[in-house]
């Protein structure tokens, strides 16, 4: 994830810790002190859903799986997380709320010292429910709405849909849930973005979240929906010039980027052009503490059967099952030369990531996009977005800061 | 360790859309096969293509398993429908 509220308008968060290493800077209270040390785990709870969403990694339908966890395996799995020191477990699905036991697992996880988010489609969310939520000690609501009210609908596959989520966010804000938007950015909706955060700002939404298409489960299936290099572009600029146009106007929204590294490159040379040098320094420092794509480092995933998984996007490779060993040894599995090549990716980059000045702050993208399109999760990211006179060192740009 | 410290892990299914294969790979002659993970895929040839895109660059050998033909046997004690290793 990159802080465009951060970086660009030098928002306070609670992730400042965790993602940037700069938790003394911030007057917020930190996820964590120290940038992160284990990663955040998706735990896909299970593949039931009420909506059936064109873009689903999980290919979610109507029903669960079998071997899903029970209630009590799903504990001693969050006592796994928390013995290895992960800490952030994210619920997700499916949807998560059609388990009856979710504000148990919850509570259970606030317990046993793990910060327990969720990620939903908020159509279920009622007063009562994100109340049992709140007091379970969820720490935040990920709720995803993905376009002004027909569009998501189409895109989610049930009318209504929309003005039921938009009741979700609600909900959740007035139980004094922390809640944010999750919008996955596509050919459908990129006209109603602007229009989604002026609507949500309105009933006290402040956190925005927006992803790039992931080709994992149905998202891969309507990459041709993906918006190309000039739309991408835009859209991007789009989310800069309305975060820092709220910023002025008072209006302290807390924005992201999710799902593509072009976008440090990308926001480095924004900072240049609208702002000032000094600042595209700042934020060119603050990336190279976030590291680049999280794949198989910073985030992972364990899918409704405990299957686990490099991040929650790629399901089609699983690294091990945590009914067969803890999910740390899985993790923590040196012998694996996938994992390790992933981990120490900067020496396999390829192509135009070669002679790119933002590869260290970049990593070559998603490789699970890399994957889909050319057969090769080392190879350059087909969503890559950045210019020429951009990505080469020698035409102008900035410098890596280590080399000043 | 002793046989009975160890549990069978249950045969809940590891795949919903398609079958489960374990991935073995050898990356020199001499070198051991090694388990590297699963594939979901519907055949073994869509299952080794998808390995081979994964493992290509370090592996020289390349071995597939339908996850359900490997019995597990592990001290964790996490899966709930897990029977004695002897059962």
């Amino acid at each position: 994830m990159i802080s465009v509220s951060k970086l660009l308008c030098g928002l306070d968060a609670e992730g400042d810790g965790l993602r940037y290493d700069a938790a003394n800077e911030s007057d917020k209270e930190q996820i964590s002190e120290k940038k992160q040390r284990r990663p955040v785990v998706v735990w896909n709870t299970t593949r039931g859903c009420n909506l059936y969403c064109e873009h689903c990694y999980a290919s979610a339908c109507d029903s669960g799986a079998d071997g899903e966890f029970s209630t009590r395996e799903g504990k001693r799995l969050l006592d796994d997380l928390a013995d290895y020191g992960v800490p952030v477990v994210l619920f997700s699905g499916g949807e998560p709320l059609v388990r009856s036991d979710l504000v148990d697992l919850v509570d259970y996880a606030a317990d046993v010292g793990l910060r327990p988010v969720l990620s939903t489609n908020g159509t279920l969310i009622t007063a009562e429910r994100a109340q049992q939520l709140a007091d379970a000690g969820l720490a935040y609501a990920g709720i995803s709405v993905d376009g002004m009210a027909e569009t998501n609908d189409h895109f989610r596959g049930q009318d209504g849909a929309f003005d039921a989520a938009v009741r979700g966010i609600e909900h959740c804000l007035d139980a004094g849930l922390k809640t944010g938007l999750r919008y996955t950015i596509t050919q459908h909706n990129r006209d109603d973005l602007r229009d989604i955060v002026d609507l949500l700002a309105d009933t006290g939404l402040d956190r925005f979240c927006f992803y790039h298409l992931a080709y994992g489960g149905r998202g891969a299936d309507i990459s041709d929906t993906d918006l190309s290099t000039a739309e991408r572009r835009e859209a991007v600029r789009e989310v800069c010039d309305l975060t820092r146009a709220y910023h002025e106007d008072g209006h302290e929204i807390e924005t992201l980027l999710v799902g593509n590294y072009a976008d440090a490159g990308y926001i480095t040379e924004y900072a240049r052009r609208e702002m000032s040098e000094e600042r595209a320094r700042t934020v060119r420092r603050y990336l190279e503490t976030n590291g680049g794509d999280p794949a198989g480092e910073r985030v992972a995933d364990i899918d409704y059967q405990g299957n686990v998984h490099l991040n929650q996007f790629w399901q089609s490779y699983s690294l091990g099952n945590v009914r067969d060993r803890s999910f740390g040894a899985i993790w923590e599995d040196d012998s694996n030369p996938l994992v390790n090549a992933l981990r120490s990716r900067d020496d396999r980059l390829q192509g135009r990531c070669t002679d790119c000045q933002y590869a260290d702050i970049c990593k070559g993208g998603s490789p699970l996009r890399s994957l889909a399109i050319h057969d090769d999760p080392f190879a350059p990211d087909p969503q890559c977005y950045l210019t020429p006179d951009e990505r080469a060192p020698d035409t102008g740009g900035l410098q890596p800061t280590n080399a000043d | 360790m002793p046989v009975e410290d160890r549990q069978r892990v249950s045969d809940a299914p590891r795949a919903t859309d398609g079958s489960e294969w374990e991935v073995f790979v050898r990356e020199t002659s001499t070198d051991p096969m090694r388990h590297v993970g699963s594939v979901t895929a519907e055949t073994w040839d869509i299952a080794y293509e998808q390995a081979a895109t994964l493992f290509s660059f370090t592996a020289e050998d390349l071995w597939l398993c339908p996850a359900d033909a490997v019995h597990r046997f592990t001290p964790s004690t996490l899966d709930e429908a897990a029977t004695a290793a002897g059962d």
